[in-house]
């Protein structure tokens, strides 16, 4: 007697759990991604591995950094400028693209980072000092940059950090993570960021391999989080870059999946698509990823695959 | 779905669960409606907290199951659900990654997208980074145009997601048949951690058979922060690396691999050495390990360098006073370089956590029982010469008229150079300034042996 109600106290509490999963994906959009092109030039695909990839949402242009030099992409995913072969400019490791169309470059030389303004054709124009940074951000060293809505949002991807500074490099405000994720200071240099976005809200949404989770810090302070590690769908093996559609779904990357997986707003799975492999459509170790005013989204892997586009589609 | 606010919204739909039995039941009934509802709320809590948090990940054994292996991927390509095209693969997943700036903890090789011409690769770990491996210099001297191939630079994993391949010139390891093709992270390293250390030093594998038992390992053994296992505990060997028969590769590993590294040790040593404290007791020597694929590279009866072979008083006295070219005032208490590094003559793991620092406050050189080894001379993943050796050989200067030899630096002596800018040299000596050396600093064979 005493087992069988064990056994139903269990069962029950399983049907609880998935109930949960079954409504809250029933509810949601089934949400897909059809293959549409690799970025390319007038010789082919990219084939770069690992680069960074950004959107501009004003002109729908596509910027893909690797190795120093700056592409950019229409509308069609053509190749139709570069510049930063040579370094002049310092190591360039981050780029984003500000309301006016300026670029702009995070930039380190000599282990010092800046952020060269640059006009549309990379040609510098003035450089963004940091200022008025505090004590326990003197040390910030950022390797990731991203531009919304007047703000910089910088941040440290080992050392933990994430600083939004304004337009002339203003400190406004900053946040230690490690705290903030219940991490102690040890851990520091145990735990990186991965994937790092910024939604339209000013919300930071950030992914963190080694604890198979995304966090998301709203524009008030408030952190969030989902996910759980697991090879199932819907749980997490290495999550690396994330970005949110149109209809505020939370887009993650699975490097060892090699999927793209879909979450809707209120953190319930939606779908995942993408599979490791080697045809068009495929991915092999995805990384980063971008995503555009008509949910486009633009990953890019290794593998020498260069920069997959998809289309979300929501039916 | 394991989401925060998902958690909170099933716990407190259970708490409220309970209410409705406090309501209607009393005596036996209600108590069983408590009981059920108890089993109900663990069976739930439970459900839950299997996806909890981890961060050490490793911890000195097995890893998060699901940092490595995906249970229901589609379409997996590679095998024991690794996903990945092969196990290197799987450990850069984590290993490698872009957008770093500088020395990144765990990242043992810069990604491509990181490395322009003219940068070198970023990562100041002990063992080496491998992004060396896709760095090729091309240099014209006395009219002759040479090429300084990457894969010279050190172990050339085959990581086929990663674009690491095998060894175009050695098919086999040099001075063993281990197949070149065959070689991955995996080969030197337990990715589920089977050897550890016990509370009274020693060390055992992992029991492999039914029936079997091992301690339990509690942490990472690797570091000098590491905790001292009590009766009963284990922590991991060193960073993971195979032993004590392990012959799950085609070659056995009969010692232990014994060192202990500062806590952080991916750094560069622009000021501060990162000093590695290597051990050696018995048949647990660096030089019997590296001869599990490298047993010609060892043998006595071959016509190479001594390794596990104790320094003597002629090379501790060499040692200890060679500072740089020219000059051998240097003192035992300041001797320690690690670009020349030697295993101390013991296996007493208190000992060595006390000698490895990165804060230069343990600069001893050796004593004459301590030993020579592979690592003396070598980096184990990688370095920026060929041979992932620590310094250049490939001339007699790693100093020229007091710069590093680059083609921007010193470019009328470009068999110096080998193609690179002075700053790469710099990088490939771990970032130390130029002044660290002689004016015209000649090979640091030269640390044991004082012959400049």
């Amino acid at each position: 007697m005493q087992i069988c109600l064990i056994l139903r106290a269990i069962l029950i509490a399983l049907a609880i759990t998935a109930a949960g999963v079954s409504v809250s994906s029933a509810a949601a959009q089934p949400v897909r991604g059809s293959f549409l092109y690799a970025l390319a030039g007038f010789t082919g695909p990219l084939r770069e591995n690992f680069s960074r990839v950004v959107s501009d949402r004003e002109r729908n242009e596509v910027y893909v950094l690797y190795q120093n030099i700056v592409r950019i992409f229409n509308d069609s995913g053509m190749e139709i400028y570069r510049f930063g072969e040579d370094l002049d400019l310092g190591q360039i490791v981050d780029v984003a693209i500000d309301r006016d169309g300026d670029i702009l470059l995070l930039t380190y030389r000599d282990s010092q980072s800046a952020i060269v303004r640059c006009n549309y054709r990379g040609e510098p124009k003035s450089t963004i000092e940091f200022k008025n940074f505090p004590a326990e951000f003197m040390d910030f060293t950022p390797n990731r940059m991203i531009y919304r809505q007047g703000s910089l949002y910088l941040a440290s991807i080992m050392g933990m950090k994430l600083v939004i500074a304004d337009l002339v490099g203003n400190f406004e405000r900053g946040y230690d993570l490690l705290p903030l994720f219940d991490l102690e200071e040890k851990d520091r240099g145990n735990v990186e960021i991965s994937g790092f976005y910024v939604d339209a809200d000013g919300n930071v949404v950030m992914t963190v391999p080694v604890l198979f989770r995304a966090y998301v810090l709203s524009s008030d302070g408030a952190l969030t989080s989902f996910g759980k590690p697991g090879g199932a769908p819907g749980r997490f093996n290495i999550v690396a870059g994330v970005v949110r559609d149109s209809k505020k779904n939370y887009l993650v990357i699975d490097r060892l999946k090699g999927s793209v997986l879909v979450f809707d707003r209120n953190f319930n799975f939606v779908s995942q698509f993408g599979v490791r492999g080697y045809k068009p459509g495929d991915l092999v170790y995805p990384n980063d990823l971008a995503i555009d005013t008509t949910d486009r989204i633009y990953v890019t892997q290794m593998g020498r695959r260069g920069v997959s586009v998809y289309k979300l589609n929501y039916n | 779905m394991g989401v925060n606010r998902t958690e909170s919204e099933v716990i407190a739909h259970n708490t409220g669960r309970q209410g409705f039995y406090d309501v209607i039941s009393e005596g036996r009934l209600f108590m069983r409606g408590v009981k059920f509802g108890l089993v109900v709320l663990a069976a739930v809590l439970f459900t839950l907290a299997l996806g909890g948090l981890a961060y050490a990940f490793h911890s000195g054994g097995v890893a998060e199951c699901g940092g490595c292996h995906s249970m229901h991927s589609p379409k997996a390509g590679g095998s024991f659900l690794l996903v990945g095209g092969d196990a290197s693969s799987a450990c850069l997943t984590c290993h490698m990654h872009a957008g770093d700036t500088g020395p990144s903890s765990y990242h043992i090789a810069t990604a491509d997208a990181d490395m322009p011409a003219g940068i070198a690769p970023l990562q100041r770990t002990p063992g080496g980074d491998f992004g060396w491996l896709r760095k090729s210099y091309t240099f014209t001297v006395r009219g002759t145009t040479s090429t300084e191939d990457g894969q010279t630079h050190g172990h050339n994993i085959v990581a086929v997601d990663t674009s690491f391949a095998a060894d175009t010139a050695n098919t086999t390891a040099p001075g063993g048949t281990f197949s070149s093709a065959q070689l991955g992270c995996q080969s030197c390293h337990e990715p589920h951690g089977g050897v550890r250390r016990l509370a009274d030093g020693s060390y055992v594998r992992q029991s492999a058979t039914a029936g079997g038992t091992t301690n339990p390992i509690i942490a990472s053994g690797s570091y000098n922060n590491s905790p001292i296992p009590l009766a009963g505990q284990a922590v991991g060997g060193y960073r993971l690396l195979r032993g004590l028969g392990d012959n799950t590769q085609g070659v056995t590993f009969t010692g232990v691999a014994i060192a202990v590294a500062p806590s952080t040790y991916n750094r560069t040593e622009a000021t501060t050495q990162t000093r590695v404290a290597y051990g050696a007791t018995g048949i647990n020597t660096w030089g019997n390990w590296c001869a599990t694929c490298h047993p010609d590279m060892h043998s006595s009866g071959n016509y190479v360098h001594p390794v596990d072979q104790s320094l003597g008083s002629t090379v501790q006295i060499a040692y200890n006073a060679y500072v740089k070219t020219g000059d051998l005032t240097g003192t035992a208490a300041t001797s320690f370089t690690s670009l020349v590094p030697f295993a101390e003559n013991t296996g007493d793991i208190a000992t060595l956590q006390a000698h490895a620092q990165n804060n230069d406050t343990y600069l001893n050189g050796p004593g004459s029982s301590d030993k020579v080894m592979c690592l003396s001379c070598h980096r184990a993943h990688a370095s920026g010469w060929p041979e992932a050796l620590r310094w250049n050989m490939e001339g007699e200067f790693m100093v020229y008229n007091s710069l590093y030899p680059g083609t921007d630096t010193t470019p009328t002596v470009p068999q110096f150079a080998r193609g690179r800018l002075g700053a790469e040299t710099q990088a490939a000596y771990y970032d130390r300034p130029v002044t660290k050396f002689g004016s015209y600093q000649r090979v640091l064979c030269n640390k044991c042996h004082a012959k400049d």
